[in-house]
């Protein structure tokens, strides 16, 4: 008797496994399609994680990664950045950049969207769109350059404007003051129309009949965005949410990179600037890894918290 | 999405190369390295691979200076060029770390070559130096002494003089206000004023400023008139009445500051210094916005840039300004970092296992350094770009516009004089200039910092706050905290400490 129940237990707990394979195995073509880009995933970025050993150890060259000495005390690249005297301004500048880019960046592109959404000039709309998502083929040096031809203090056409207004000039570039509203501002240039095709799918993805349905009831056009776009669209807006939290600590090493120079560093150097001077400049590897890894966990813990807090209001990604 | 950062991308192929080349390291590499390069000798000319730093040339489509090297010395020689200095080095440190250096590149700097050295990539050139006969008899003792680290001969340096910055000012603006050129920083001071306020351009508007550069560089004949050096990490050490100083603790260092000050007080100086980067600054001298700028000859009078400040406007007209005198009448253009050398050649370690190509790469050393060799990639092709008369040297029209790209192949340098005399032959008198501006040497590209000191914090600590002292963000007054808290919280004291005691082993300063 206790056998036979053994066995069962047995069975039940292989079936399982046998009937997914068995679904596997029906959609071996699909699977088949998808093996390229697991290998991808598998070479690129998981087997470069052994190299994350480094930030425990004094990487050099000669020795290669599994030779080189461990570090001693093993947390010496993760104090040597923690006593950093910049360290708490370079995390503050970081989370805050990141913050505006996140609330101010999102919101005119999801605007935008639901603009495009209701224009009902079609030749117009196709035009716009296209052009408003030009500027994200930009690298960030043509935009810079752009900006200095805006903005500089001495050559700059708005400056210019406003100095022939009577007012006297201002360094849109090389003031604390400013510095992080050019950041944001040039971002959302750069990126609004991009960002805004996520949208434009999702709200296209909306049952039409919604809208017919709230135009017989006499709905006026705000009423339909606020009762039928907006929820419709709500999904997309907090998943691009969660997987942008994720990223908090990048804060846009390439454009803060080519827009800083020294009068701005206390509000523009993120970590990631720092860890060009520190860790590249200097050839200290094993620096920059730590720092990476910091990110990292951070961001996945961002994630995995962002996700659940979603959930509540069911719209979590897993 | 937006990209990942560039120094996470650098890093993850950094750590993917040197995986792979991990995997497959270990004792069998030096064999497999070998049999490559008996196959090689079979197959005919060796790959050569020469990185250096471009500024910007680039090579033309048809390169006959390539094909004539290849010929005679049976190579298949290719230029692997990176347009400026920090990605170069970025780069070359990222191909350290993956064992996949090319045969012969430039090291940037002593430190540089420092740390390519201790991390086990480059070949000690000792016992190769016979076999560079033409070489070692082409660049003279002295020199080759530049490429000596820890008694090891890592470095085959170039000849040649590093370029020299003076002040430049527009000759006509002068005129214009009928003023003579400053001889004293007072001078300049007064000089620059003019230039602000009483519309030197006479176009009847107040559009120009006295004095632009690049962030502190613009003021490094002022740090001169007082005998001191500027704020950088390549020029703060130097010998002072016989001992190693830092330029921080020099008791007219807020002298210096002041006087800055006092140019910025006065707003004659572009406000956009510290964030003008590339050729910003010197744009706007061309544009005629600005009358002083802190350049070199080659910057100004080329042909290519003449043609562009006297197309922007054709009555311009640039002068030299010998370096401005101090109080006490000190005058020093700028500094000169004697760590760094204007070229110094490193082979990689791994081409010990390669002597196929390791004598090739010192026979094109060699052939560079003889007299055919060296005129080769000084002008170009004998007859076509140039013609002999006895041992003068003609440039043929030829020559002249299709040969500019040619230093890139001057490996090992060239009598500087004779070159600059045929190719720029009317502007000897501008090089002749700058080459003899009195100049401070400073040592910094001797010292390897202690553990503990992070060049990367102090030195922005170092140049946030000069900025606030000489833009009236922080009282000069409260300079002996700013040397307090450099000492302390950035160790700087310790890093001084070792930087002493390691130049006074050199013999600096004893």
């Amino acid at each position: 008797m206790e056998e036979s129940i053994g066995m069962t237990r047995n069975k039940t707990a292989e079936s399982p496994l046998r009937q997914a394979w068995i679904r596997i195995w029906g959609m071996r073509a699909l699977y088949l399609m998808l093996l390229p880009c697991l290998i991808w995933y598998f070479v690129f970025k998981y087997l470069p994680m052994y190299g994350v050993i480094i930030s425990f150890k004094d990487y050099n060259f000669t020795d290669g990664i599994l030779h080189s000495p461990w570090a001693d005390p093993w947390y010496k690249y993760f104090k040597m950045f923690f006593d950093s005297p910049y360290f708490s301004q370079l995390m503050s500048n970081t989370l805050l950049i990141s913050l505006y880019k996140l609330v101010f960046g999102m919101l005119p592109s999801i605007i935008l969207a639901i603009l495009f959404h209701e224009c009902r000039v079609m030749w117009l709309k196709r035009w716009v769109q296209t052009l408003s998502y030009m500027p994200h083929f930009l690298s960030w040096i043509i935009i810079y350059g752009i900006s200095v031809a805006f903005f500089s203090e001495t050559t700059g056409l708005v400056n210019r404007w406003i100095t022939e207004a009577g007012g006297s000039s201002i360094p849109f570039l090389g003031s604390t003051e400013w510095f992080r509203s050019m950041l944001v501002s040039t971002e959302i240039w750069k990126d609004i129309g991009w960002g805004a095709i996520v949208y434009l799918a999702a709200i296209s993805g909306i049952d039409p009949t919604l809208f017919e349905a709230a135009r017989v009831d006499g709905a006026s056009r705000l009423r339909m965005i606020w009762h039928i776009t907006l929820p419709g669209i709500r999904n997309v807006i907090i998943l691009l949410l969660i997987l942008k939290i994720g990223s908090i600590m990048d804060a846009g090493f390439e454009q803060i990179y080519v827009f800083y120079n020294p009068r701005v560093y206390e509000v523009g150097d993120i970590i990631d600037t720092w860890v060009y001077r520190t860790g590249l400049e200097q050839m200290n590897f094993s620096l920059a890894t730590t720092v990476g890894l910091f990110k990292s966990a951070i961001g996945f813990v961002l994630v995995l918290g962002a996700n659940k807090l979603a959930k509540r209001w069911g719209g979590g990604i897993w | 999405m937006r990209k990942k950062n560039r120094v996470m991308a650098w890093t993850a192929l950094a750590m993917t190369v040197a995986l792979f080349s991990g995997c497959g390291g270990g004792s069998n590499a030096p064999k497999t390295a070998e049999g490559d390069a008996s196959a090689k000798t079979a197959a005919g000319p060796v790959d050569i691979e020469a990185a250096e730093i471009s500024w910007g040339t680039s090579l033309p489509a048809d390169d006959f200076i390539k094909k004539a090297l290849d010929e005679k010395v049976g190579i298949n020689l290719k230029l692997t060029l990176v347009g400026d200095q920090n990605d170069y080095e970025n780069q070359m440190n990222v191909r350290a770390a993956s064992g996949n250096l090319p045969d012969l590149l430039l090291a940037t700097s002593k430190a540089h070559l420092q740390k390519l050295a201790q991390s086990g990539s480059l070949l000690d050139l000792t016992p190769y130096l016979d076999k560079l006969p033409e070489y070692t008899k082409f660049i003279g003792d002295e020199v080759l002494k530049k490429g000596i680290l820890d008694g090891k001969q890592y470095a085959l340096p170039k000849t040649g003089q590093p370029v020299s910055y003076t002040y430049w000012i527009r000759k006509d603006w002068l005129d214009n206000l009928q003023l003579q050129p400053p001889a004293t920083v007072d001078e300049l001071l007064e000089v620059a004023k003019a230039f602000t306020t009483n519309d030197p351009d006479k176009n009847g508007k107040n559009d120009t400023f006295g004095l632009t550069g690049t962030n502190f560089q613009t003021f490094d004949p002022i740090f001169g008139a007082y005998g001191l050096t500027n704020i950088f990490d390549t020029s703060q050490l130097y010998v002072r009445d016989g001992k190693v100083v830092s330029t921080f603790y020099q008791p007219e260092m807020k002298e210096v500051l002041t006087t800055i000050k006092s140019f910025l007080d006065a707003g004659v100086v572009d406000p956009e210094i510290v964030s003008n980067k590339g050729t910003m600054a010197i744009d706007k001298a061309f544009q005629g916005k600005v009358g002083i700028i802190n350049t070199e000859w080659a910057q100004i009078m080329k042909d290519d840039k003449v043609a562009v400040w006297k197309g922007a406007n054709p009555k311009a007209e640039w002068i030299q300004l010998a370096p401005p005198k101090g109080p006490t009448g000190i005058a020093n253009a700028n500094s000169l970092n004697i760590g760094a050398s204007s070229g110094l050649w490193v082979i990689p370690k791994k081409l010990e296992s390669e002597p196929e190509k390791l004598n090739k790469v010192l026979e094109l050393l060699n052939y560079v350094s003889t007299t055919e060799g060296n005129r080769l990639v000084q002008y170009g092709v004998e007859n076509t770009h140039y013609t002999l008369d006895g041992d003068t040297v003609k440039i043929t029209d030829k020559g002249r516009s299709d040969a500019s790209f040619t230093w890139l192949y001057q490996f090992t340098g060239r009598p500087e004089t004779d070159y600059l005399k045929s190719k720029f032959s009317n502007l000897a008198a501008y090089i002749d200039f700058e080459a003899n501006l009195p100049r401070i040497q400073t040592l910094d590209g001797f010292v390897t910092s202690p553990p503990g000191y992070n060049p990367a914090d102090a030195n922005r600590f170092i140049e946030e706050e000069m900025i606030k002292f000489v833009y009236g963000k922080a009282k000069i007054d409260n300079y002996g905290k700013f040397l307090e808290t450099l000492e302390g919280t950035f160790s700087y004291k310790n890093y001084l400490d070792t930087a002493v005691s390691q130049l006074n082993e050199l013999g600096y300063g004893k």
